[in-house]
């Protein structure tokens, strides 16, 4: 038998945990590995929509117009080197007998700066029910296990207040969330990675989505956002080994003023002698 | 007593103070996003690691380009000349700002910089015995760092690590001890950059080192001027392009220049050849534009600051007595005569 290459890493994706999530459509990545970089950032890449047949499917490029692409037999959607920096806004969409499905995913790509503010990209409307990072991790940073991320729940681009909001993680993790009434939520991403290896090109980032629902009384709206997640870096950095090494350069300076000031006080007698 | 709106150390300071901020803080100016996009090439230590600045230094894509496009691609047999239409990029942005305030990037925003300065000026009022001035054989041995750190820690190391001679602990390995990335991360209220790293031998000796480098600076800043200043690659970087800058150092030299020394003194760099120089342009490579040589310089006209053909503060005898009897005030009258004094 012979496999091509979109069946091997197809294969490769569903053999990975990220298939717990059985949720809705739902945006995956083919190939979790390393990411941030601009050599993985500029190169064609490849995103799985899964439970997304016959989805309609656009991106939003950094400068604000709009792509349209297709999703293949295998669920796959080849999303080319746009050649603009910054935030690319993936949307799937779908609509059924009064059910709109929307799924989410911002990708970073590298190249030329575009005019548009990035957080413009954000600002539009992606789907009637949208989920919105407040703020997307920008450049150097990423969602991380343990720490805290907020993100604000729109209808028809106005907030939704007192609304749930449902986290899964591709480790396993469930959580609830209700938007205040500003439509914001705030999260702590579970620390739930397993066999954490220290560093983090060691660690394959997990997978969370967050999904909502919606009923206006006409019609409903799923909506799910996904991203990638990676371990906390705290699981092979100390802060307290850390503080301890800056005191003991504190040290260090203190004797190094104390030898500078002998040699000075030394020179100094030394003129006087002379 | 010289008003403080006309002490050039004074202004200095507040503009300073204000880079701080923006540096540090800015984002909530120009927008969260806007800082990965203001330039990526800022000519002094505005750190990436920082979650809320307003603008990047330099240093960091200059690392990246070299650590993760230039060097894979040498590897893998596919360079081509647009891949250095990035580092162009980066370097043309950098020369175009440089263009505008030379070196004084260093001496009027470099949070670093300004941390320094402040610390030293705590230990002054802490009474903290002060090494005003390092001796010549000392600063001639601190000088050649500033351009390893450049070539080895900006160039070497992470073009090593892009063609695969050393690990990903390499990439930027500048950044990884910059004592900026420390300050400017606590500063915005995050401890995640004070750490020791355990994961490969390489993060750990890194993160050692910048440790220690901090504790260090913190220490040594209190009683003597700008240790690290004198050994940063910007001020290397800086030294490059210092001929290009708008803001110029100027000196008129006279027969009583050799009687002085003043401008030498009170240079917190410990440049003295600004006082043995006979020569008009007097912006040395480790020059970072501060004024000081000028404000401390008694003779009319001899030093000049100016920006292109303007002047923006020329060597005057009142003016040195004012500033003289500010700094004497500011250390509680310990320097006296013609002796100017530290920080």
């Amino acid at each position: 038998m012979k496999l091509t290459l979109n069946g091997v890493l197809l294969l490769l994706c569903l053999a990975m945990p990220l298939t717990n999530i059985a949720l809705a459509m739902v945006w995956q990545p083919l190939a979790v590995a390393h990411q941030g970089h601009a050599h993985a950032r500029s190169a064609a890449m490849q995103m799985l929509l899964e439970d997304g047949e016959r989805a309609d499917i656009r991106m939003i490029l950094p400068d604000l117009s709009e792509q349209k692409l297709m999703r293949d037999a295998h669920g796959l959607t080849t999303i080319a080197q746009t050649r603009m920096s910054y935030f690319h806004a993936l949307i799937a969409e779908r609509e059924t007998n009064g059910l709109h499905e929307a799924a989410i995913r911002y990708l970073h790509m590298s190249g030329k700066p575009a005019k548009p503010s990035p957080s413009k990209i954000l600002t539009l409307p992606h789907a009637p029910l949208d989920i919105v990072p407040d703020p997307l991790p920008r450049e150097h940073w990423r969602y991380l296990s343990g720490n805290d991320f907020a993100f604000v729940l729109r209808f028809q681009g106005k907030p939704l207040a007192g609304h749930q909001v449902n986290l899964t993680t591709s480790n396993g993790s469930t959580q609830q969330y209700v938007t205040d009434l500003e439509g914001r939520f705030a999260l702590v991403l579970p620390d739930d990675f397993r066999d954490v290896r220290e560093g983090r090109e060691n660690n394959r980032p997990g997978e969370f989505v967050l999904r909502s629902e919606f009923n206006n009384g006409e019609d409903s709206y799923i909506t799910t956002l996904s991203a990638p997640y990676s371990t906390n870096p705290s699981h092979w950095q100390s802060l307290a080994l850390g503080a301890a090494v800056i005191g003991g350069g504190a040290v260090f300076g203190v004797l190094m003023t104390f030898g500078m000031r002998r040699r000075q006080a030394a020179s100094t007698l030394g003129k006087r002698i002379a | 007593m010289l008003p403080f709106w006309k002490n050039l150390s004074v202004i200095r300071k507040l503009v300073q103070l204000l880079s701080f901020v923006f540096l540090v803080y800015g984002s909530a100016i120009v927008g969260f996003y806007a800082s990965d996009k203001l330039s990526n090439a800022f000519p002094a230590l505005a750190c990436a690691y920082d979650a809320k600045t307003a603008d990047y230094c330099v240093l960091i894509p200059l690392q990246h380009q070299f650590g993760h496009s230039i060097g894979p691609a040498i590897n893998a047999g596919m360079f081509t000349l647009s891949l250095l239409m990035p580092l162009l990029t980066t370097m043309l942005t950098f020369v175009l700002l440089f263009v505008v305030l030379n070196k004084a990037f260093c001496g009027w925003t470099c949070p670093l910089g300004f941390f320094q300065e402040v610390v030293g000026m705590i230990g002054q009022k802490l009474r903290i015995h002060r090494v005003e001035s390092l001796d010549e054989a000392t600063v001639k041995r601190i000088r050649p760092v500033k351009w390893a750190m450049l070539f080895v820690l900006v160039l070497l190391m992470p073009l090593a690590s892009g063609l695969g001679f050393l690990g990903h602990d390499f990439g930027d390995p500048f950044c990884k001890i910059c004592p900026s990335r420390i300050l400017t991360s606590l500063a915005a209220g995050q401890l995640n950059q004070l750490h020791v790293d355990t994961s490969s031998v390489g993060y750990m000796f890194l993160s050692v080192t910048a440790d220690t480098l901090f504790g260090l600076i913190l220490v040594l800043s209190l009683s003597m001027r700008q240790p690290f200043c004198r050994i940063c690659p910007m001020l290397a970087m800086h030294a490059v392009f210092r001929k290009i800058g708008l803001v110029r150092l100027v000196k008129h030299y006279t027969s009583r220049c050799d009687k002085c020394g003043l401008c030498a003194k009170s240079c917190p760099m410990d440049i003295r050849e600004i006082h043995t120089s006979q020569q008009k342009d007097i912006l040395f490579p480790d020059c970072t534009l501060c004024g000081r040589c000028v404000e401390f310089c008694p003779d009319k006209g001899v030093m000049e600051l100016k920006y292109a053909s303007i002047p923006i503060l020329v060597a005057d005898p009142q003016y040195f007595k004012g500033r003289n009897k500010a700094q004497k005030e500011w250390e509680g009258g310990k320097s006296s005569g013609r002796k100017p004094a530290g920080a």
